[in-house]
């Protein structure tokens, strides 16, 4: 049985990219990339995503807890 | 500086983004055949854009991509600061 910090480490998992669209250039440009699956902005805080990804939320009936 | 310089510019600006991103695609995807076709398009299209903007307009870089006009336009193209694309 391992101790609480003998653990193993973290590991990166990134899935490979695969091309097949893209955004036109001006488009690509103005979203800062021109690869659809890469375009992740954040979304403009409201009361109602800040209480959906509070930390204060994590454990209490959440998805994992 | 005129609104059709203005988006010449903005133009290569974004032609030149994507032919980057295709250039960091590639770096580790050097089989992807589609990839590498789109690359060369857009880089196509870039040099032709430059050349456009540079008959126009005169050079881009100091050493241009087309032979400088008479008079010498280097000292005639606005400077970065000079440049308001809001």
């Amino acid at each position: 049985m391992k101790g609480p910090n003998e653990g193993e480490l973290a590991r990166a998992h990134v899935v490979i990219q695969q091309y097949n669209r893209r955004f036109p250039p001006m488009e690509g440009l103005q979203k800062g990339t021109i690869f659809p699956e890469l375009y992740m902005p954040y979304e403009k805080m409201t009361k109602e995503t800040v209480k959906r990804d509070s930390w204060r939320s994590f454990g209490r009936g959440g998805r994992n807890g | 500086m005129d609104n059709d310089q203005k988006t010449m510019l903005l133009n290569i600006m974004a032609e030149e983004f994507t032919a980057v991103e295709f250039n960091l695609y590639l770096d580790t995807h050097p089989d992807d055949k589609k990839a590498l076709a789109d690359y060369n398009e857009t880089v196509k299209k870039l040099a032709e854009l430059k050349s456009q903007y540079e008959k126009k307009y005169g050079p881009l870089t100091n050493f241009g991509y087309v032979p400088s006009q008479y008079p010498w336009q280097w000292v005639e193209e606005p400077w970065p600061w000079q440049l308001n694309f809001a």
